[in-house]
């Protein structure tokens, strides 16, 4: 059972005080603010291949699109169990749309030997959740989305379970090889051992630019996009909110008296 | 040199909030801090932005006959930072300012001194949002002291108000003391300050004043809890970012395999550890409790945390031996090398004091005057065995539930005693106690980090004679003659 499975790295939003700033390209995050981490639909996702590959044998190969410092979540895949990966990166790569990066991916994973790929369910950052099952279309290959149940039926089929609204999960039969999008919660994932570290850092990561994907210039990037992104911008604070100022005694003062004048105390 | 010009500062006026009555309802926060000890209103809090400012506040306080509290984050707790009778309070939780590269306000905490891409302040106090102040006032320290030191290692310079309104403006190194005496000079005379040099434990201490012979001036204030002067400003000294970490929980199946990787990394070092921290049984199995997503493996006992520089090509290999040699599996770890996993192991250190302050607070409800009893107290490097065994067959034999958890780098371990009655807690009291009596015995200090404050005075006479007390209590009776700094603080 040869898996591949997808890693994206994301700013790490789980700490409440990290604030995001526009750039002054409007185009992009302050980034020196964050710290990144293995973006987590993802995390779950590698927890599942390596599961299904201690169960069926096979390998796992790691596959993610991102600069030099994305060699951290790629090594810690690795050295939960991940045997070998792949990293595209190439300048040109910058502003793709999800089919371009989809098409990135799909260069360097259609020449490989599969029988399931996997990709988290969504990225915590860009929340598209299309990457996943635009690949699956581009490997031609059939897809589940929102995955929380894995099981192997036998070798041409797997038995998914994908959660629905209200917690309803919906048992289907898929035919191997097949893409699933993997939903967080499916398993528990591990930690990474200083063992396991030991062993990724011996094993090799493949680096792939755009002629290495044998791509074009006009298939990634922008040029190779259907939606461009223009600008991020932040809410306008709604007319319905009201900022009390003053100090703590005079604001918690205010605050009562609206509370009270709404009847809410 | 030993003698100093003090700096006479016009006063700017200070934002204060007025009355008991208001205090109590709208400002009966700023009355207590972390220790939870009982406190009383005040009349007066004053809200500074400036040195000018808390000029100002201290003059005015002083004029009417009154004791000032410091405080800013009141992170602190040993209760330095409590409202107390007669006394008004000046908070510098405004004077947040950056007034150079590295220079500061005191009211800065310290998750907000920025980190560039070359280098940071390395200070890591477990409480990230305590104030620069606060920390200078407790010569505070955390888990990367093992490497880089104390607070006191990383203080260049200081701005102070002293009791009587003047301003000392000290740079390290510009006033050392000499004939065991500093001179303050001012307009109106000179303030004597005599020094008489007291032994002071090999280990690291916030007990008591700092007194040696030939120590800098900026050292006085470092560690004194407000007692002699309001730092009102910092210079930080900085150390290189560390770019490349390895962070590292062991897990062990027993204690003394933990001690002996502990033992190995300090006797030979054979790569740079900037913290060691550690986790008994105890702790494991409160930890347990809390939250499943740690998945710690069914037969760990204990565990070692470690944050290491990852600079040596064969360093992996070095930890590996290192394991080996002490009985310890490589694979019985939790390994990481990226910002988010310190983070999230971060997040199981902190999980033992918040649940020891969960289950205390639960228990408060149907006893309400128990609270935990925590020790601070360190000892030198070949007399961690000896003080562990002590603390837990002393405990154990009481009967009361406890985990040791902490600095265990610096020989620095908390046992944390959990009474589950005003019984236990008279018991607890009595063996912390009789712990701090045994670590002094042994050379170590009844406080490494935590402070002295109101909470911790009776520990003192532990530690220092009488004739070393006295010796702090003139230095005190020559910079605050009338003791209006932080009143029942320390001394």
């Amino acid at each position: 059972m040869n898996i591949v499975v997808c890693v994206k790295q994301v700013p790490d939003t789980s700490d409440p005080d990290t604030e995001v700033h526009i750039d002054s390209t409007g185009r992009g995050v302050d980034e020196s603010k964050f710290s990144f981490v293995i973006n987590d639909a993802d995390n779950y996702a590698v927890e599942e291949a390596i599961r299904l590959k201690e169960k069926h044998g096979g390998e796992v190969t790691v596959v993610n699109i991102g600069p030099e410092g994305a060699n951290q979540v790629i090594r810690m895949a690795l050295a939960k169990g991940g045997n070998s990966a792949i990293r595209l990166f190439d300048e040109k790569f910058a502003f793709s749309d999800i089919v371009a990066t989809a098409r990135i991916l799909h260069s360097a994973i259609k020449d490989l030997s599969y029988d399931i790929v996997m990709t988290g369910c969504m990225a915590s950052d860009d929340g598209f959740a299309a990457v996943g099952v635009t690949l699956a279309q581009m490997l031609g290959i059939p897809h589940a989305a929102m995955v929380k149940h894995v099981e192997v039926i036998d070798e041409k089929k797997l038995k998914v379970g994908r959660e629905l609204e209200g917690g309803l999960m919906e048992m289907l039969e898929i035919e191997i090889p097949c893409l699933l999008t993997i939903q967080t919660g499916i398993n528990e994932p591990r930690y990474a051992s200083f063992k396991g570290i030991r062993e990724a850092s011996k094993k090799e990561i493949k680096l792939m630019d755009l002629s290495a994907a044998g791509l074009g210039d006009d298939m990634v990037g922008e040029a190779g996009s259907v939606a461009v992104m223009k600008q991020y911008s932040v809410p306008e604070v709604g007319e319905l909110a009201e900022m009390l100022e003053g100090d703590a005694g005079e604001t918690s003062t205010k605050l009562a008296q609206i509370l009270k004048e709404k009847g809410l105390v | 040199m030993n003698k100093f010009k003090l700096m006479s500062v016009r006063p700017e006026d200070c934002f204060l909030v007025e009355g008991k009555e208001r205090i109590l309802e709208s400002y009966e926060p700023y009355l207590s801090d972390e220790s939870k000890m009982d406190y009383k209103p005040v009349s007066a809090i004053f809200f500074p932005e400036n040195t000018a400012q808390v000029v100002d506040a201290v003059k005015r306080t002083t004029g009417q006959g009154k004791g000032i509290v410091v405080s800013a984050s009141r992170t602190g707790v040993t209760g330095g930072a409590i409202g107390v009778d007669n006394a008004s309070i000046i908070s510098l939780e405004k004077m947040t300012a950056r007034l150079g590269e590295w220079h500061f306000q005191a009211g800065v905490k310290i998750e907000d001194i920025p980190v560039t891409d070359k280098d940071y302040y390395p200070v890591d106090p477990t409480e990230a949002t305590a104030s620069l102040g606060g920390t200078i006032a407790t010569n505070a320290s955390g888990p990367r002291t093992f490497h880089y030191g104390a607070t006191r290692n990383h203080i260049k310079a200081l701005t102070i108000v002293l009791a009587d309104g003047s301003v000392l403006d000290i740079h390290r190194g510009e006033v050392v003391c000499e004939n065991s005496k500093f001179v303050l000079q001012h307009r109106d005379g000179e303030i004597v300050i005599p020094i008489v040099g007291i032994s002071m434990p090999p280990v690291k201490n916030t007990a008591g004043l700092f007194l040696k012979e030939d120590m800098d001036l900026v050292d006085l204030f470092i560690g004194s809890e407000g007692t002699l002067g309001i730092v009102t400003e910092a210079i930080v000294e900085t150390a290189p970012l560390p770019v490349n970490r390895l962070f590292l929980v062991i897990y062990s199946d027993t204690e003394s395999k933990a001690l002996r990787l502990v033992e190995a990394i300090k006797s030979k070092p054979r790569f740079t550890c900037l913290a060691i921290e550690y986790f008994d049984h105890n702790a494991i199995a409160l930890i347990r409790e809390s939250d499943a997503l740690l998945n710690i493996p069914g037969d760990v006992v204990c565990a070692v945390y470690l944050e290491i520089l990852n600079g040596d090509e064969d360093i992996q290999e070095k930890i590996d031996e290192t394991l080996a040699s002490c009985g310890l599996d490589p694979e019985w770890t939790w390994a990481g090398f990226a910002e988010g996993d310190m983070l999230e192991m971060k997040r199981f250190r902190h999980d033992v004091p918040e649940r020891v302050n969960a289950i205390i607070g639960a228990r408060k409800v149907d006893i309400p005057g128990l609270h935990k009893i925590g020790t601070d107290t360190a000892v030198p490097e070949g007399q961690l065995r000896r003080i562990l065994s002590f603390a837990r067959s002393e405990v154990e034999k009481e009967g009361l539930q406890y985990i040791v958890f902490g600095h265990i780098g610096d020989n620095h371990l908390h046992v944390n005693m959990l009474p589950r009655s005003m019984e236990e807690l008279k018991k607890a009291e009595k063996l912390h106690i009789a712990i701090a009596e045994e670590s002094v015995r042994l050379g170590g200090t009844v406080s490494a980090e935590h402070g002295i404050g109101r909470l911790k005075k009776d520990l003192l006479k532990i530690q220092f004679t009488e004739g070393e007390l006295a010796a702090m209590k003139s230095v005190k009776d020559a910079l605050d003659p009338q003791g209006v700094l932080n009143p029942g603080v320390m001394l």
